[in-house]
Parts: C-alpha cells; sequence; structure tokens
C-alpha cells in the first residue's frame, strides 16, 4: 500500500515537473516558429538561441504587481485561474506515455492510473475546464471579458459534442474505453488510417476546445482586447497561460493516443515516440495559427452544427455498418 | 477508508446544496451547485459505478450547469432583486417540514441497515452495475423498449423545440 502511494506521488510529480518544461518550451517554440513564418527573427537573446527565454517571463510574471478589479468578485476571480489550470494538468493522469519499464526491480507502467473510463475522464475534466474560463469572465465584471466568456462557454459546449462523437468510432474498433487498451489495439495499424473522418473532426473540435485560432474567438484581440483573462494581470494571468498550452499538449496527447498508435513504433525508445508525435501536433497548432484568418462567430456556431455534427454522426453509423459487415 | 470519504462527500454535497438555496448572488448559486454535483458524482464512484460518476460530472456538471451559466451572464443578473415575501403559514409548514425531514433522516441512519457495520461497505463494493459493460449489456438488452421510447421522446422534444423558435 505504502510503496503503491510513494510510487503514484513519484510518478506525479514527474509528470507535473516534465509537464511545466513542456508548457515552458511551448511558449518559446511558438514564438519562434510564428516568427520564422512571419520572416522574422523571434526571441533569441537569452541564452543561445533564446533557449532560456521561458525563464525570463516566468521570472518576470512573478514579480509583475497583482492588479484586481475593484468591482471584481475576489473570490470567484482568484479561484477562475487554479481551475483552469488544475483541469488542463488532470488530463494527463489517465494518458498512457509508453510501455511498463523496470525500475529498480519494480515494473511501472508509464500511466498514472489505468481506469476503465479513462476517456470518459477526459471529457470529463474538459467540460470541467470551461469553467475556469467564465468563471474569470463573470467575476472580472466587465464589458470584454464577459463578452469573451460567453462565446467561449457557446463554442465549447457546440464543439464538445463534436468532440466526444468523433471518438465513438474509435471505441466501436478498440471496444473499450479505457485508453491503454486503445493504444494496445494500435500495435499494427493507427486508426488514423482506419478512421480518417473521425481523426479530422476530432482535430478540427480541438482547435475549438483550446482556443487556438483559427477558433480564437473568445480572445479575439481586436475586437475583446484579451476576452476573459482582460482584467488579469501578473501570476494570474501566469496560471491561465500555463492551462491553455496545458490544454493543447493534452489535446495533443489525446489525438497521439487515439488516432497515431500512442508509443508505438519502431526502433526508439516508446516515450520518445510519444514525446515525438506530441510535438509534431503542438507544432502543427503552431502552423495553422500563423496560417489561418479567424472565423467569424456565426460561421463558427454553422459549421460546428450543421457540418462537423452530421459528418461525426455518419461517421459512427458507417463505422457501425462497416464493423457488423466484417463480424 | 471508503467510509471517510463517503462522510466527506456526503457533507460536502449537503452544504453546497444548502449554499444553492441561500446565496442571494444566482451565479453564486450556480457555482455552489457544481460542488454539490461533483460530490454525488464522487459518491457513484465509491460505489464503484464509473460510468454513472463519468456522466453525472459530463452531462450535469459539464453541460447542463454551463447553460445555467450562459443564461444567468446573458440576463447580466447581479443580485437578486425580488425578495419573496412569506407569510406566517409559509414559515410554519417550512418549519414543520424540515422538522420531519430530519427526523427522516435521524430514523435511516439509526435503524438502516447500519452504516457502522462493516457488511454494508462489503455489499456496496460488491456492485457492479456502474461500469461501462453492465450499463450497456442492460441497455440493449433488458430495458432496450425502455432505451428506445426515451430516445424518440428526445427527438420529440428536439423537433419541438426547433418548432417553436421557427415560429416566432
Amino acid at each position: 500500500m505504502l510503496e503503491y502511494v510513494l510510487i503514484t506521488v513519484i510518478k506525479s510529480l514527474v509528470i507535473l515537473l516534465a509537464l511545466l518544461l513542456m508548457i515552458a518550451y511551448a511558449t518559446l517554440m511558438e514564438r519562434r516558429v510564428i516568427a520564422h513564418l512571419q520572416v522574422r527573427v523571434g526571441p533569441n537573446r537569452v541564452g543561445p538561441w533564446g533557449l532560456f527565454q521561458p525563464f525570463a517571463d516566468g521570472i518576470k510574471l512573478f514579480f509583475k504587481e497583482d492588479v484586481v478589479p475593484s468591482q471584481a468578485d475576489r473570490a470567484v476571480f482568484f479561484l477562475a485561474p487554479g481551475i483552469s489550470l488544475a483541469a488542463a494538468f488532470a488530463t494527463f493522469a489517465v494518458i498512457p506515455f509508453g510501455n511498463e519499464i523496470q525500475l529498480f526491480g519494480r515494473r511501472i507502467a508509464l500511466q498514472l492510473a489505468d481506469i476503465n473510463i479513462g476517456l470518459l475522464y477526459v471529457f470529463a475534466i474538459s467540460s470541467l475546464g470551461v469553467y475556469g474560463l467564465i468563471m474569470g469572465a463573470w467575476a472580472s465584471n466587465s464589458k470584454y471579458p464577459i463578452l469573451g466568456g460567453l462565446r467561449s462557454a457557446a463554442q465549447m459546449v457546440s464543439y464538445e459534442l463534436c468532440l466526444v462523437f468523433s471518438v465513438i468510432g474509435v471505441l466501436m474498433i478498440s471496444r473499450s474505453v479505457s485508453l491503454s487498451d486503445v493504444v494496445a489495439s494500435q500495435s499494427r495499424l493507427w486508426f488514423l488510417i482506419l478512421q480518417p473522418v473521425g481523426f479530422l473532426i476530432f482535430l478540427i473540435a480541438s482547435f475549438a476546445e483550446v482556443n487556438r485560432l483559427p477558433f480564437d474567438l473568445p480572445e479575439a484581440e481586436n475586437e475583446l482586447v484579451a476576452g476573459f483573462h482582460t482584467e488579469y494581470g501578473s501570476m494570474k494571468f501566469a496560471m491561465f497561460f500555463l492551462g491553455e498550452y496545458g490544454n493543447m499538449i493534452a489535446v495533443s496527447a489525446m489525438v497521439t493516443t487515439l488516432y497515431l498508435g500512442g508509443w508505438h513504433g519502431p526502433f526508439l525508445p516508446p516515450v520518445v515516440w510519444f514525446l515525438g508525435k506530441v510535438a509534431a501536433l503542438m507544432f502543427l497548432f503552431i502552423w495553422v495559427r500563423g496560417t489561418l484568418p479567424r472565423f467569424r462567430y456565426d460561421q463558427l456556431m454553422k459549421f460546428g452544427w450543421k457540418v462537423l455534427l452530421p459528418v461525426s454522426l455518419a461517421n459512427i453509423i458507417v463505422t457501425g455498418l462497416i464493423l457488423a459487415l466484417i463480424d | 477508508m471508503t467510509a471517510l470519504l463517503f462522510f466527506v462527500c456526503s457533507l460536502v454535497a449537503i452544504a453546497s446544496a444548502a449554499l444553492v438555496v441561500s446565496r442571494k448572488n444566482p451565479v453564486h448559486s450556480v457555482l455552489f451547485l457544481i460542488v454539490c454535483l461533483l460530490s454525488v458524482a464522487l459518491l457513484f464512484l465509491l460505489l464503484g459505478a464509473q460510468f454513472i460518476a463519468a456522466l453525472q460530472v459530463i452531462v450535469y456538471a459539464g453541460a447542463i450547469v454551463v447553460l445555467f451559466v450562459f443564461v444567468l451572464m446573458l440576463l447580466n443578473v447581479k443580485k437578486e432583486t425580488v425578495t419573496l415575501h412569506s407569510s406566517t403559514v409559509q414559515k410554519l409548514g417550512a418549519v414543520i417540514l424540515v422538522i420531519v425531514l430530519l427526523m427522516e433522516a435521524l430514523f435511516v441512519a439509526v435503524m438502516g441497515v447500519g452504516w457502522l457495520s462493516k457488511e454494508a461497505w462489503i455489499a456496496a463494493s460488491g456492485i457492479s452495475f456502474g461500469t461501462v459493460q453492465s450499463i450497456g449489456r442492460e441497455l440493449f438488452t433488458r430495458y432496450l423498449f425502455q432505451f428506445e421510447v426515451a430516445s424518440v421522446l428526445l427527438l420529440v422534444a428536439i423537433v419541438g423545440a426547433i418548432a417553436i423558435t421557427k415560429k416566432r
């Protein structure tokens, strides 16, 4: 019992620290890649190739003055960034990073918790994550955050549906909701090949779920200043920011697990494959941000409800029919 | 351990439910409602009903309450402006009902199949009605008819909602 608790605590700490490091370098990667896409240089002064830039940013955010608007609902205002951050990090509890490894004579699974309802847990957590955003928007008691919060609530509820429906095809093939089973059934063939439509829908809907371009309406900077976190500064802003990048990495990890074969891959160790796939998807996120313009709000809703949802339902029916025919 | 978790979750659920009705600010009420729903989800989890717990969070805390918050933000309700005027009869009725409810709770707690005895926990942990597999099997075999009726009902509700908005 004690040994089990100890191993779990160590695993959680390792995952948390690795995640924080990944988020730090995701911000640097974003700035550098966007800079190169726009024929600029990007931050390259702090350390070699700007590699220490995230730490400089972190120190800056730590020592900034923490301003709370006088009309804000203080308790909710303080709570919101924490919820955002916690929801983003909690997803990683069920994602399998690699195969079992031998360490000090013990077999350790590279997954914090292999629960029966892994996928549903992820959806539950991500549906709670939206509260951080809405609460922050409401508690700021200011018009731009409210507008941003309203938009994000509508957007997240709409696209969450497509996200869930697109995954059902994968579940039908792997016959399990547990993420380690989903990965195990992709040892030969990635679900990307068996479920190309589902993959596309999941990818598009996850762009909307993490509020990234072309779906970043909640924080459209030229109409809403900065959307829901307009009134936030200092460490509280940083926590929202960490949550946002944490969500991006979480979604990349989910796409990897569900469609790109998880940690499966030849020659290299499983963890390296997993991290490589996640990094490639992160690059895709940044690439899309540098390439595509933003949707208009009515277009966003129309696209979600009239295109993505029917297509994902059709995907379920077709997958079911084919599976029934094979049987 | 399970008993301790059970008591903590139940207390949080009851306390937050009380706060839902007693807060003046509707947004605070909704936030406490989320806390209440989450602690009920934890109670399901303690019973081994993982699937139901996940659904509780996804459907109630994740979707329905978001709609509540959405409406509250759209209407921009700051404080409850209308204060309810309750008559003496209403107050008396409320007090009587509360007493009856408390007596009932006390009766169940004392006479009910002993929450102090260990057998109750073993019986609870033996249940496996709440896993994905068992619920799926039950839904598509024994309760197939009810399941289909419920889905047709939902479809009718959706069509009705669309018809109402189209009319103007």
